[in-house]
């Protein structure tokens, strides 16, 4: 009698742009707790930002054709591949363009379905269809999500995921305007911390639902909630976050004592990782694993960034190692949250991945080591 | 004053896109946030631009803010102490 | 283990009225469509943010409110809510713009540049705590919210779901270049409550739907003329099916009647 194949969602392949620069250089960059942030202003805005390490990325185009090569499609059926393209807002040129000097849109119009097309050409991804998830700042994350939800229902043999947020005008003066922004720097769950810094980012990967190999790095469960409280601030309890969190971890058929650390969301404005340490303190108790954020590093790249952090997450989880938290030396929230700006070990192979965003929309991921 | 006070009124109501509530529903003496207006922390932040946009005047942090929208009333005595004078 | 799924509720703001399981309601005179609906048609209480919504945002909560403010839920933690909304929050973004060109970017326009705005309002105000799916794709995003709706109740991440279709565009846009040909230049919202009881929100329709995959090139409508349809079924108590084909996707939606 032949063991039955225990097939699991594999990561397979990925690639991230953001102000670290690629994957390989974001992590190494990571672990010696360098930052991309640099002082402003952005776009006129007094703030510090974090721009792609190479500026040219920041048209959809250049990002698109920089990241085609971080994923192998030749053995992948293109006939029954959904392309999922993720943004807040994606590339805004053509809105600032025609707002500021009438000028036509181009390339692409700014709808985010032409965007999709747009993106998906230069990757030379040949899709059965394009899904176009919009969840605000958990787009990444809802897109890897609907992914794994399609593959295990049959509806795709492969998925393509795709963010792009890029800094903008529209996206510094608007943040600008909800007071939201740190004048110099992003500093998650630090005691002094004002507010979150902006960041470029995109990222590809391509997921499989497959036997994984002893080296795969697998998407084991994913949940998402809303917090049903406020326009843009999150529940005070963290109770969404919990939630989705909870669901993540049903999903993947596992407890809170199997989770080996956590990619915070980590916005470091006042009220996110307050919330986010009340809902890991629900979820883990006294016992919370080692937590990180990047945003002290990498800025809070946007839609795109929930999937730009899971792909650097994978490559935390392969070396069984959280970075360091760049921004943070003194805790600053009620609940003792093992945030550090030193590495630490985590204490087992899967880690929690957090996000939130605007509208009280919460997603987590659960990845595994397949063995 | 007065006059300040009931342009004021029908300033927040329109800037802030307050449906069902017209000018003689304002308690001046009430608290504007966490009030009966059900205003949240964006409509704070709408009506400091509302301040700069049509007095002048700006709200230089965060505790003078609480007493500044304390009520209709607290607004309009801080703009009539603060906006730019005529020459 | 397939669980059966259930149409209990359905709400439509279209060019021509409002339906809802009470019936259909023209628009009354000096309204020109949905983008003219007011709180009282949707709402009987007051509402004070009624009127900060934008335009996506305020159809959308419009088709909600129809169905959610007369019928209660019976667990609003794993009530889901997807979205089909191909012009995303681009009416919003314009206005947004404009407050930047003025000098005095607005955060409250701001704060509704994205297209998943258009849920947040009626999660807060109805309470509904379940996952959200917002699909501002091509013209085939309202089907795909409904299968991503149908994918969450059939794995159990949530018991109810609804799902909207909103085409939103400010008349004064339509000429607007940003659009393009794919959007609609006439504004829609319609809500299905998808659940796996029939729980009798005003109907109680058996539902079954599948997807699958078409070349069919049918012209792609974004308000997706399929949702009308079966909008228009519903409110004649009809059964039947609808076979959608859109953008890669294909769709047949039968309902029949739960006895």
């Amino acid at each position: 009698m032949s063991d039955t194949i225990k097939k699991a969602v594999v990561l397979e392949q990925g690639g991230i742009l953001c102000g670290l620069g690629t994957l390989e250089e974001t992590v190494t960059d990571l672990f010696e707790g360098a930052s991309a942030i640099v002082p402003g202003p952005c776009f006129g805005v007094p703030v510090a930002y974090a721009p792609f390490k190479d500026i040219a990325w920041r048209s959809l185009d250049a990002s698109a054709k920089a990241l085609a090569p971080c994923i192998d499609l030749s053995s992948v059926d293109g006939e029954r591949t959904v392309f999922i393209f993720c943004a807040a807002k994606g590339d805004i040129s053509p809105i600032e363009e025609y707002c500021t000097v009438k000028k036509a849109p181009g390339a692409f119009l700014p709808l985010l379905s032409s965007q999709a097309e747009y993106a998906k050409n230069i990757l030379g991804i040949s899709a059965a269809r394009t899904i176009v998830i919009s969840d605000a700042c958990a787009s990444g994350a809802t897109g890897v999500e609907v992914g794994r939800e399609l593959l295990l229902a049959g509806r795709a043999g492969a998925v393509v995921v795709f963010g792009f947020d890029g800094i903008s005008r529209f996206v510094a003066t608007g943040f600008h305007s909800l007071a939201a922004l740190s004048p110099s720097g992003a500093r998650p769950f630090d005691a002094n911390r004002d507010g979150l810094t902006i960041g470029d980012g995109a990222a590809v990967a391509l997921l499989t639902y497959r036997e994984p190999y002893r080296d795969d790095i697998v998407v084991a469960g994913a949940g998402s909630s809303n917090d049903a409280n406020h326009r843009t601030g999150p529940s005070r309890t963290g109770e969404g976050l919990f939630r989705a969190a909870q669901a993540a971890l049903a999903d993947a058929a596992m407890r809170p004592e199997n989770i080996g650390g956590v990619k915070c969301h980590g916005t470091a404005t006042n009220y996110n990782d307050a919330m986010e340490a009340k809902a890991l303190f629900s979820l883990f108790g006294a016992e919370i694993p080692p937590c990180f954020s990047m945003k002290g590093a990498i800025g809070h790249t946007s839609g795109a960034g929930s999937l730009v952090e899971i792909l650097i997450a994978a490559e935390c989880l392969r070396r069984r190692l959280a970075p360091p938290t760049a921004g943070f030396s003194e805790l600053g929230v009620d609940e003792k949250i093992p945030v550090s700006a030193s590495s630490q070990h985590l204490r087992g192979k899967s880690l929690l991945c957090l996000s939130a965003g605007f509208g009280g929309i919460n997603a987590a991921v659960v990845l595994s080591e397949a063995a | 004053m007065e006059t300040l006070i009931n342009t004021l009124k029908g300033q927040i109501i329109s800037t802030l896109k307050l449906s069902d509530v017209k000018p003689e529903d304002i308690d001046v003496d009430a608290p504007l946030v966490g009030g009966g207006l059900g205003l949240d922390s964006i409509d704070t932040l709408e009506l400091l631009v509302l301040l700069e946009k049509e007095y002048g005047v700006t709200v230089p942090d965060v505790n003078i803010g609480r007493k500044v929208f304390g009520s209709v009333r607290s607004l309009a005595v801080y703009i009539e102490e603060n906006r730019p004078k005529e020459k | 283990m397939s669980r059966q799924l259930y149409l209990n509720s359905f709400s439509a703001l279209l060019p021509d009225g409002i339906y809802s399981s009470l019936g259909f309601i023209p628009w009354t005179d000096g309204q020109k469509g949905p983008q003219d609906v007011t709180r009282r048609q949707i709402l009987d209480k007051p509402y004070v943010n009624f009127g900060k919504l934008m335009l996506p945002d305020k159809l959308a909560f419009g088709a909600a409110s129809l169905i959610l403010a007369r019928y209660g839920l019976p667990d609003k933690e794993k009530t889901a809510i997807t979205l089909g909304i191909c012009a995303g929050s681009l009416s919003t973004d314009l206005r947004y713009m404009e407050t930047v060109a003025a000098g005095f970017p607005g955060p409250a326009v701001f704060s509704a540049t994205l297209p998943s705005s258009a849920i947040a309002d009626i999660a807060i105000y109805f309470g509904l705590k379940g996952p959200n799916r917002v699909c501002a794709g091509n013209a085939a995003s309202g089907l795909t919210a409904f299968e991503l709706a149908t994918l969450l109740l059939q794995s159990g991440k949530a018991d109810s779901a609804l799902v909207l279709s909103v085409n939103a565009v400010e008349p004064g846009d339509f000429e607007c270049p940003l659009l393009g040909p794919a959007i609609a230049r006439e504004n829609r919202a319609v809500a299905f409550l998808v659940s796996t009881a029939p729980q009798n929100q005003g109907l109680g329709f058996r539902l079954n739907a599948s997807f699958g995959q078409s070349d069919k090139e049918v012209p792609c409508d974004s308000g997706e003329l399929y949702f009308t349809e079966l909008t228009r079924m519903l409110l004649h108590r009809k059964t039947g099916s609808v076979a959608a084909s859109s953008c890669g996707m294909s769709a047949d939606i039968t309902i029949t009647k739960e006895l």
